[in-house]
């Protein structure tokens, strides 16, 4: 063991605050995927962390579906990135508000 | 027999339907034919109901026929029961008599029309419900026949509805016989309530109790008096319901005599002596009243026929007149006498109605007298039937009308009512005087009428002519054999006893009324001669506006009208919307405090979700 298993946590939980943080505070659509692709693969770590030290091989699995869905998943989000771009001619999330009440 | 009875009623409902439906597949075939389909239904009754009579008049049988129940609600059970006794006979006759006579006329009078059928179906639909009105042996069945002739009346008024005024006519009508209706409906419940029963004999079985009846307040009994009384003041065109009938003259004219003039307005006059047992043993006032309503149509109905100038406005308000006249020997518990003058009159008031539709034919659509005069050299058949029927509603000696307007007189002598006397006896002279203003002005005297219509004019057909003359022998001879019939139609009716009996020699007293009428007769040929043309102004404007009643009725409906719309308006507006306004005000206040936080930006809402997750998670793992 080469890495303790706090190192990979604390790792894995700045990825996920920096993640999180993007998601909150960045103004640009793509970035704030860029943000969420971020808290997946933090999510990812820990799961491996875990795994590897636990010797259980559930979390390698679920790593590897995660990684088989994010992939679906960031086919969909971009092409809202992009459809979003065509019609509000514009990357700003701000400019997503048709839900204002 | 009680089946024939039913085939009697049944016959004119089902060649009603027959052109109705027919014409629907075929108009043109039915048209030349629609008149005899109509006429034969009709014939084939009459000879019906007069084999009846004939079998039950001599010994006062009473026929009737279940028809079935009507409908039955817990333990009260309604039936449709058919019966037929001396005072439905009577009517029954005169219905399906005149009925039958009056197609045959308006198979002349109609032939240039194209709706034939349809005008046919309606008349004949009008017969089968008067005939189901008579023969219902319940207040509720006779009610179905009430408004049946109704509807009927209301269609044939408006029959030629392209015009507006027409149309109008046939809704007035409508509108204001509901009034009546509405009354007689609340005088049948609080008399179901009273009674438990709406047939007729159980209502005559009771009335046999007599007055004064345990725990029943009197005022009650007066109020279903009265109440079904006013249903009769619709009907038969009392005032102030009267307003309806001298519009109703916008129908063709055969409509004019058979339904506004022989039948269908004695309704009443039928439903009073129908209920006669009641008034006379439980409502007394209620009669009075009937009698002064009466006496009342009779004398101002008749001081507006004098200023007329239409020839079917002043032959209907001389059918108001003389409808106040059978009223009010109604009221004054002469019942049979008023029977007796609604079947004369419904001879010579028929009659003189197709006499109006004959000259009227001639005359091309004329039906302004100051237009006609001197109509006696041209049209010699309809002038002289016309003065037949005049002869008759005056009361010459030997007619029809003289017998039975001279019953009234005495009976009104003899129950001591002297005022009632006095108007009948004004209202006789004046229909003496209206009369023969209206044979004056269209038959004697110089022709008014320019040239090109007086070359135009020609005789009635056959068709017309041939029931005209049969009404006019009825005229002539139809009192005679009345005058003992009506003695054995005495015993049908309660007696209402009376306090100040006058005596008075019955021959006496009918000759010397007699001669004054001649008198006034030939004074008012005199008079009208030498001036037909009254200037319409002053007071001959007033009566012949009918006192401004019907205007006065109108005007006054119409700002109930707005009154009514305005309050309806004011509480749709001011109540109704302003609360629902209020509500989506108050509950959006509300909701706008939520709605300011929504603020449509997704980090927004993925900062919630995120804090609610977290608030969730400590709350779980605190735990």
């Amino acid at each position: 063991m080469l890495v303790p298993l706090t190192h990979m946590m604390t790792l894995s939980f700045v990825l996920f605050s920096i993640g999180v943080a993007g998601v909150f505070i960045r103004k640009d659509v793509l970035t704030v995927f860029l943000c969420v692709e971020l808290i997946l693969n933090a999510a990812n770590l820990a799961f491996v962390a875990v795994a590897n030290a636990f010797g259980d091989e559930f979390g390698h699995v679920a790593v590897v579906t995660i990684i088989a869905i994010a992939a679906a998943e960031a086919a969909v989000g971009l092409s809202i990135v992009i459809k979003l771009h065509s019609d509000k001619k514009s990357m700003k999330l701000s400019s997503l508000n048709e839900l204002r009440g | 027999m009680g089946s024939h009875l039913l085939l009697a009623v049944l016959l004119p409902f089902a060649s009603s339907a027959l052109l109705g439906v027919w014409q629907l597949y075929s108009k043109e075939s039915i048209q030349k034919i629609a008149g005899y389909i109509a006429s034969l239904s009709i014939l084939v009754s009459f000879v019906l109901f007069a084999w009846m009579a004939n079998a039950i008049w001599p010994n006062n049988l009473v026929i009737e026929f279940h028809v079935g129940s009507w409908m039955t609600i817990g333990d009260f059970s309604l039936h449709a029961n058919l019966f037929f006794d001396k005072l439905s006979a009577t009517l029954a006759l005169l219905v399906s008599g005149i009925g039958f006579l009056i197609h045959i006329y308006s198979m002349g009078y109609m032939s240039h029309d194209e709706n034939k059928a349809k005008y046919f179906s309606y008349l004949n639909l009008f017969c089968g419900f008067m005939l189901v009105l008579i023969q219902a042996s319940s207040i509720p069945l006779l009610f179905v026949g009430w408004e049946g002739v109704g509807v009927c009346s209301f269609l044939l008024i408006g029959f030629w509805y392209q015009d507006k005024e027409k149309a109008f006519a046939g809704r007035k009508a409508f509108i204001v016989n509901r009034i009546g209706d509405a009354a007689l409906i609340v005088g049948m419940a609080l008399l179901f309530s009273l009674v438990g029963s709406l047939e007729f004999a159980s209502i005559s079985e009771f009335s046999k109790v007599g007055f004064p009846l345990e725990g029943v307040s009197p005022l009650l009994l007066e109020m279903i008096g009265i109440l079904i009384f006013v249903g009769c003041m619709g009907k038969s065109a009392q005032f102030p319901l009267y307003v309806w009938l001298p519009d109703a003259m916008a129908g063709p004219t055969p409509v004019s005599a058979l339904i506004h003039a022989a039948t269908m307005v004695t309704a009443g006059v039928y439903v009073l002596a129908r209920m006669s047992p009641f008034y006379v043993s439980f409502a007394p006032h209620a009669l009075s009243f009937v009698a002064f309503v009466g006496a009342l149509t009779a004398f101002f109905a008749a001081t507006i026929a004098v200023f007329q100038k239409d020839i079917k406005k002043v032959l209907a308000f001389s059918t108001v007149s003389q409808l106040g006249y059978m009223v009010l020997a109604m009221g004054i518990g002469a019942f049979s006498v008023g029977v007796f003058h609604l079947v004369t009159h419904a001879y010579f008031k028929a009659l003189l109605f197709l006499g109006a539709g004959s000259v009227i034919h001639a005359m091309s659509g004329q039906q302004d007298i100051h237009k006609m005069g001197g109509l006696k050299a041209h049209i010699v058949a309809t002038s002289v039937l016309f003065f037949i029927g005049f002869a008759a509603i005056i009361g010459l000696p030997f007619m029809s009308g003289w017998f039975s307007k001279d019953m009234i007189l005495h009976a009104l002598l003899e129950t001591g009512h002297v005022y009632y006397f006095g108007i009948a006896l004004l209202t006789a002279f004046l229909t003496a005087i209206y009369m023969t203003r209206l044979c004056t002005l269209v038959f004697l005297g110089k022709p008014r009428a320019s040239t090109e219509d007086l070359n135009r004019i020609h005789e009635s057909p056959k068709s017309m002519l041939l029931p005209m003359t049969v009404l006019a022998i009825l005229s002539v001879v139809g009192g005679m054999p009345f005058l003992s019939a009506h003695k054995s139609l005495d015993q049908f009716f309660p007696t209402l006893a009376s306090k100040h009996a006058i005596h008075i020699n019955e021959h006496l007293l009918a000759w010397s009324i007699t001669i004054a009428v001649i008198f006034v007769m030939l004074v008012s040929i005199k008079v009208f001669l030498r001036k037909p043309i009254l200037a319409e102004k002053g007071i001959s404007s007033f009566f012949a506006r009918e006192y401004f009643i019907n205007r006065v009725s109108v005007g006054l409906t119409s700002v109930l009208m707005r009154v009514g719309s305005a309050v309806a308006q004011w509480f749709d507006v001011d109540m109704i919307d302003r609360f629902v306004n209020f509500l989506h005000k108050e509950l959006s206040l509300l909701s706008r405090v939520q709605s300011r936080k929504r603020n449509g930006k997704p980090q927004t809402y993925a900062a919630m979700i995120v804090v609610g997750l977290v608030v969730l998670l400590i709350f779980v793992v605190g735990n």
